[in-house]
């Protein structure tokens, strides 16, 4: 670089005002004894000048502002409400995975739900039945028999019938004294609520204690 | 005049969105001119402009508003000079309304200010910029070298060369005005 573009530099980093208070000085003693260093220092600023009025024509008007901030809060307008849709769709997408998970992960804990228990009992089968006195031997089948008839008083003593949903006689069971007969319904009655209960909760019981 | 920055203004959720509003209103017409000046006719400045302050809006939590004048002038240079990369807009439109609707624009538009505009107009896009934050905007290197993503060398260079480039262009117009 020649001596000429060196001081060139300097002059513009002087008018730019990037230069140490060390280089300032040493310039502005250059000015002062050297001619041409003015002469160039003046044409430097002179050619500045000239461009100083150029970026000042660059300057828009204010239809030229007021264009671009109308613009700018159009766009901000929809920008804003993109957000906002987007946030909203977030939240709604991510309460709905909550759901979901919720149900699959209660479906996975509980398990499949228990079948519900049949409503009506099977139909009875004939049960072969004894009715001798003092006799309290009976077998039926779990939930064969549906009602117990109030004792009935013959010649032999108190008569309870067994019947089945179709109100069909299935057995009876004789005893010597009221007492006894009914000491057996209420004993019975007990053990068809227990049968029912087993029932509802799905074990299928086949066969009761003999006595 | 726009209504940004007024009060009453509904978006008002995010205080953010106020600050960023009266930052654009605040430095729209300087902005402006650096566009015009580093884009010329290829491109609109407002286009610039618009897509600059729109591009830190997108952004807006990570900044400050409070001083925002270097951020948006950075961002704008950074626009104008992508719009000017390759492949090479056209010629947008040698009009410029905004040139009649101030009287002193009107008298500023001499020979010799047109005929220094056409240089710069031919400067190199780095070249241009640099010269432009320089003297329009009175940057200093160190702000320059940040805002062009340059080191304060680079800059120097750029604008020293800038300088002799158009000495050299209007050397002939110069010294035609001098003997007249």
């Amino acid at each position: 670089m020649s001596a000429t573009d060196q001081d060139v530099e300097m002059i513009e980093s002087y008018l730019d005002d990037e230069l140490s208070s060390v280089q300032v000085d040493d310039l502005r003693r250059r000015l002062s004894n050297e001619p041409a260093m003015q002469s160039l220092m003046d044409d430097l600023r002179s050619e500045r000048d000239a461009r100083t009025s150029v970026w000042a024509s660059y300057e828009p008007g204010n239809g030229s502002v007021e264009r671009v901030l109308k613009g700018v809060r159009r766009e901000m307008n929809r920008s804003l409400l993109l957000e906002k849709v987007t946030r909203t769709t977030r939240w709604a997408g991510s309460l709905a995975a909550c759901v979901a998970l919720g149900f699959v992960g209660g479906y996975l804990i509980r398990g499949a739900p228990a079948q519900p228990a049949p409503v009506d009992a099977p139909p009875s089968t004939p049960v072969a039945t004894t009715a001798h006195p003092g006799d309290g031997a009976i077998v039926w089948n779990a939930g064969a028999a549906k009602d117990l008839s109030n004792p009935t008083r013959d010649a032999n003593g108190y008569l309870v019938s067994f019947t089945d949903n179709q109100g069909n006689l299935i057995g009876s069971q004789r005893f010597k004294s009221l007492q006894e007969a009914r000491e057996f319904m209420s004993d019975f009655q007990m053990r068809q609520q227990q049968h029912k209960q087993l029932q509802n909760s799905g074990v299928k019981l086949i066969a009761e204690e003999q006595f | 005049m726009s209504d940004l920055g007024k009060p009453g203004n509904p978006r008002t959720e995010d205080p953010t969105v106020e600050l960023f509003e009266k930052a654009v209103a605040a430095h729209s017409k300087r902005l402006l001119a650096i566009a015009r000046a580093i884009v010329g006719y290829r491109a609109l400045p407002e286009d610039v402009v618009q897509q600059a302050v729109m591009n830190l809006f997108q952004h807006r939590h990570r900044y400050d508003w409070r001083e925002p004048g270097g951020l948006l002038k950075r961002a704008v240079v950074n626009e104008a000079l992508r719009l000017l990369r390759p492949p090479k807009m056209s010629m947008v439109s040698d009009d410029q309304p905004d040139q009649t609707e101030t009287p002193i624009a009107g008298m500023i538009e001499n020979e010799t200010t047109a005929k220094v505009r056409e240089a710069i107009a031919k400067l190199p896009d780095h070249f241009r910029a640099a010269l432009v934050l320089c003297e329009y905007e009175d940057l200093s290197y160190q702000q320059i070298a940040e805002a062009l993503n340059a080191t304060v060398p680079q800059v120097k260079t750029w604008i020293h060369r800038a300088r002799r480039q158009l000495e050299g262009m209007l050397k002939g117009y110069v010294e035609g005005r001098r003997k007249n």
